[in-house]
């Protein structure tokens, strides 16, 4: 109730983004077993991302796998030290805090993981595992914390009798409520969610999504959401940012991706993406995307998707576009390409004759 | 546009439980430890070598009853028709003396049992100390890794170049004949390395599993993961270890006794009883004296040896158990 | 290969670097009257310990006497000087290092052989009475101590024969092989039991349990499936996998094998490098062992450098680098 109170207070006082990052960047140095010389190959995991999270809404990022989302997720909530760029959490500059001042920002920002199996302890019972961050943070003193817990795991539909199990006696749609129910109890504000539902049945994504958007309004939760599966976002989502190979290409509101989409790739991306009625399915025209797949240990120069852009023209190897708000049109996303789509423009009758070349500028 | 869908199909598992009401969440989670000792008791050889050891105990702690029992003080020597024969050799099993007596005369019976003492508080003082440190020092080496990792890792290579035994000499010649105490901080010098050396390959698998990163972001610090989250998972390998632990630091133990460099006579040890009676046993005389206290060293061993088998079959179970386990009627 | 080579060997220089450095710690830490005391030994008399002080130069700081001591046995061999017998360590550790090789390589060899052949065999025809009867030798010779073994051996098969007629084996003593090769193995016949029949148990249960799983995997059934004959499919495929632990463990094996070597020279009279250390522990001849001890381990290191080769070739999963 307290935090419903004040997260709409926050709301009318100010527009500043709960979550800032501002040309964050990432990279891991490789390990080359080279027999001549040691070059410090690098993986470029995250290239400058800038993009804020307001309060209150939920920020779905897609890519497809390798993309830099998961390691972009772990450099929002600290988890990695960045390289370059700067990360702010409610006007406060967390970029290089060290572990300690860390500790009060982690109340505030909690994740949750992917892997229902690897993200639990599997010796240890759930309550232990629930009550983490209570005795982690000391924010509770031990009687009440079993209250805490139990609440928790009321609030995601798990049965608080279970307090004692172990995680291997639980479903993997049941461990993911326990991850959520340890990201819950200590009220945060901002939730990272790395793909949380891609390892589960179908049904049960739907369960989960349910639960999150019902906590969500509960609590007045802000979202950043990642998954490779747009039409998982779709449903949750208040903006969508599509990345490819570290570096955000388009931010638009769902409806208008769909609709409109403007960079090549998250039309390409659209395409594939799966849907329902077997008649349009059937009728719409796959794009498929010539060229080699990406290296992000050599970054292509400039625009890093024009080996694969079928609508590739001569500047685009010139510089790295910027996210800047799309030149035409009544909407207001944003898009990182000089050539975007107008509105109704199909990229399946885009120039032949350079889909299929490309290949890598080292 | 999809609509959201109720709670409509339930997982089987929320299915079946909100059926079946609260009342059916009495059963709880059983925890490895006990999981595991459900399936130890089980074991038909585990139990027995159980009950061996359970007796060893008995004898060390009630030792003084034998003397009572019999009359006879351990170190005193004896000199009566039934204890040595008229040129002074040992006098072999008799009404008085049923284990026979040593070459001074004593009661091999009552030695033996105090020998036991001697045997598992080294053997199971030095096993907890040894596990102590090698946990420790796994955890350490395998999470924090760096400087920290390579000094700890070099330390164990050392440790284990150099042969224990020699080493124990090389020690006693220095400092002199070492108390129980001091002997039990030397056999765990050594053992803690090979521990240390495989909880740190577990430890650094585990460094990389989700379960660590999510401890992290909640804020965890390094000792409290370490200790709250990476010690349950390498608890069962510590577990078995010390269970083949223990025979070995009873037979070097026994080992360092019979060369002389152990506990010191007139304590009674069965390492050292075994190598009083060697220079007989070569001429084959007091069998006796070789077979008792030889017979104690083995039989706690070998017990010591099955019930590791067996809790280390009860924490991982295999099928290519040498004795079937019992199977439970059907 | 070769930079692998070079790598281990490296890593084991700087390994016995540090067992140099911790061994020398031991014996010369301390005030220098008491190092000198310590090292001329029990017997010495005050002038004797006087010369020791000044041989040594125990007067210098630490550090140098340290790298004295590195240079000694790295340029010269030299490992000091064995003031109780009045010749150079190296001197003594050369004539005891025959019997402790032969005594240790015949074990292994037998320990070997014995353990990896009744390992495969329990494996290839599992719960029948040739494996359970192994298996649960193994077991008991897996608890009997070195030395216990090796009285009752002496008991059993010296005495009882001998006082029975049939003196086979002899109670201990050596015999060098260039003397009599016969008489060599003879002697040693009854230490080699002792050392591969408790270290073979290891072996069988370790080659049994590998062999089993390597037998259950799908490419030796295709071998078979194949048509192999079951002798080529146990040989070149099987075992090369299942020896992977077998020589893992051989690592961490010589180090005990040399710790075994000792109770079974006491044992048995041999005068090799083991009953010299505990010779040498009665006398306070300090010096012996601190040579023995330094030999030993680099032995141990040497063989694990080998161990590691070997693996590297054997298992061709191994990185490299």
């Amino acid at each position: 109730m307290d935090t419903l109170h004040r997260a709409g207070e926050r709301h009318e006082a100010s527009e500043e983004p709960l979550l800032r990052l501002d040309g964050v960047v990432k990279r891991f140095p490789v390990a080359t077993s080279s027999l001549l010389r040691r070059r410090r190959d690098v993986v470029h995991a995250v290239e400058g991302v800038s993009l804020d999270i307001r309060h209150g809404e939920t920020l779905g990022l897609v890519g497809e796998t390798g993309c830099g989302k998961s390691t972009l997720a772990r450099c929002a909530s600290r988890l990695y030290d960045i390289d370059g760029g700067s990360i702010s959490f409610d006007r406060q500059d967390i970029s290089n805090l060290s572990a300690r001042n860390l500790r009060p920002i982690r109340r505030r920002i909690q994740m949750i993981f992917q892997d229902p199996y690897g993200s639990l302890n599997p010796k240890r019972r759930v309550g232990s595992i629930i009550a983490d961050p209570l005795r982690i943070h000391d924010s509770v003193d031990r009687r009440d914390q079993k209250r805490a817990v139990q609440e928790a795991m009321e609030l995601v539909g798990l049965n608080p009798e279970h307090y004692n199990r172990f995680p291997a006696e639980f479903s993997g749609g049941q461990r993911q409520r326990i991850g959520i129910a340890r990201a819950l109890v200590l009220r945060p504000e901002l939730i990272i969610c790395d793909e949380p539902v891609s390892a589960l049945d179908v049904s049960i994504q739907a369960q989960i999504l349910n639960l999150l958007s019902d906590l969500q309004k509960e609590f007045g939760l802000t979202y950043l959401f990642i998954a490779h599966d747009l039409s998982v976002v779709r449903h949750l989502s208040t903006r969508i940012a599509v990345m490819y190979l570290g570096r955000i290409v388009e931010v638009a509101e769902p409806e208008d991706l769909f609709a409109n989409p403007r960079h090549p790739y998250t039309a390409a991306l659209l395409s594939a993406a799966h849907v329902p009625d077997p008649d349009h399915a059937l009728s719409r025209r796959r794009i498929v995307l010539g060229g080699d797949p990406p290296s992000p240990i050599h970054l292509p120069a400039g625009c890093s998707f024009h080996p694969r852009c079928p609508k590739r023209l001569d500047d685009c190897t010139d510089r790295v576009p910027q996210l800047a708000a799309a030149a035409s049109g009544k909407r207001s996303g944003l898009v990182a390409c000089r050539h975007a789509l107008a509105d109704g423009e199909e990229l399946a009758q885009a120039a032949p004759a350079l889909a299929g070349e490309g290949t890598v500028t080292p | 546009m999809t609509q959201s869908i109720e709670n409509v199909v339930p997982d089987a598992a929320t299915a079946l439980e909100q059926q079946a009401g609260p009342g059916t969440a009495r059963i709880e989670g059983r925890g490895p430890i006990k999981l595991a000792w459900t399936r130890l008791r089980r074991d038909r050889g585990s139990m027995i070598s159980l009950g061996v050891i359970g007796f060893v105990v008995l004898v060390a702690i009630f030792a003084p009853v034998f003397a009572w029992l019999t009359g006879h003080d351990p170190n005193a020597q004896y000199y009566g028709a039934d204890a040595r024969t008229p040129l002074g050799l040992p006098v072999g099993p008799n009404s008085h003396f049923w284990f026979g007596t040593d070459t001074a005369g004593r009661d091999v019976l009552v030695r033996v049992a105090y020998g036991a003492r001697v045997s598992l508080v080294v053997g199971i003082g030095a096993t907890v100390l040894t596990i102590v440190v090698g946990l420790v020092a796994g955890l350490a080496a395998g999470y924090f890794g760096g400087i920290v990792d390579t000094m700890i890792a070099r330390l164990i290579d050392v440790v284990l170049a150099v042969p224990f035994l020699l080493f124990a000499i090389a020690l006693v010649g220095v400092l002199g004949n070492i108390g129980l105490g001091m002997l039990i901080i030397v056999i765990a010098s050594f053992g803690w390395a090979s521990v240390a050396r495989i909880i740190r390959g577990q430890v650094i698998s585990l460094k990389e599993r989700e379960f660590v990163e999510a401890a992290r972001s909640l804020g965890a610090g390094q000792l409290r993961i370490m200790f709250v989250d990476l010690l349950p998972n390498v608890v069962a390998p510590a577990i078995v270890f010390s269970t083949l632990l223990i025979p070995v630091s009873v037979v070097t133990e026994a080992a360092l006794s019979f060369l002389g460099i152990g506990v010191q006579p007139p304590t009674s040890d069965w390492g050292e009883m075994i190598s009083d009676s060697a220079p007989l046993v070569a001429e084959g005389q007091a069998w006796w004296y070789l077979l008792f206290p030889g017979l104690a060293l083995l039989a706690t061993t070998l017990a010591f040896n099955i019930l590791g088998d067996g809790v280390r079959d009860a924490f991982d179970p295999r099928s290519d158990r040498l004795i079937p386990m019992r199977k439970k009627a059907k | 290969m070769i930079r692998f080579v070079a790598r281990r060997l490296t890593h084991g220089v700087v390994v016995m670097f540090f067992v140099l450095f911790g061994v020398f710690m031991l014996f010369f830490g301390g005030s220098p009257e008491s190092v000198a005391r310590r090292l001329a030994g029990r017997q010495a008399t005050q002038d004797q310990v006087q010369r020791v002080f000044h041989d040594l130069g125990l007067d210098r700081p630490l550090l140098e006497q340290f790298s004295t001591f590195v240079k000694g046995i790295v340029t010269r061999g030299d490992l000091g000087t064995d003031y109780y017998h009045g010749v150079p360590v190296t001197t003594l550790l050369k004539q005891d290092a025959p019997v402790t090789i032969s005594l240790v390589v015949g074990g292994a060899v037998l320990w070997l052989v014995i353990g990896v052949a009744s390992g495969v065999l329990s494996a290839v025809r599992p719960r029948s009475i040739a494996d359970r009867t192994s298996t649960g030798l193994a077991l008991l010779f897996q608890s009997v101590p070195a030395f216990l073994l090796g009285l009752t051996l002496i008991n059993l098969l010296f005495y009882q024969l001998t006082v029975h007629g049939l003196a086979w084996f002899p109670a201990g003593g050596y015999v060098p092989i260039t003397q009599s090769p016969f008489e060599w193995a003879r002697h040693l016949i009854l230490p080699w039991l002792t050392i591969a029949l408790i270290s073979a148990a290891t072996y069988t249960r370790l080659s049994r349990t590998a062999m089993l799983e390597v037998l259950g995997e799908d490419y030796i059934r295709t071998a078979r499936a194949k048509g192999l004959r079951e002798w080529r499919v146990l040989t070149r495929h099987a075992l090369r996998s299942a020896l992977t632990p077998v020589l893992t463990q051989f690592g961490v094996d010589v180090a005990i094998a040399l710790g075994g070597a000792i109770l079974t020279e006491s044992v048995f009279g041999l005068p090799g490098l083991g009953r010299e250390s505990v010779q040498a522990i009665n006398n306070q001849d300090l010096p012996v062992i601190l040579g023995v001890v330094i030999v030993a381990s680099a032995a141990v290191v040497l063989a694990n450098i080998v161990v590691d080769v070997l693996y590297a070739l054997l298992d061709p999963r191994v990185k490299l680098h």
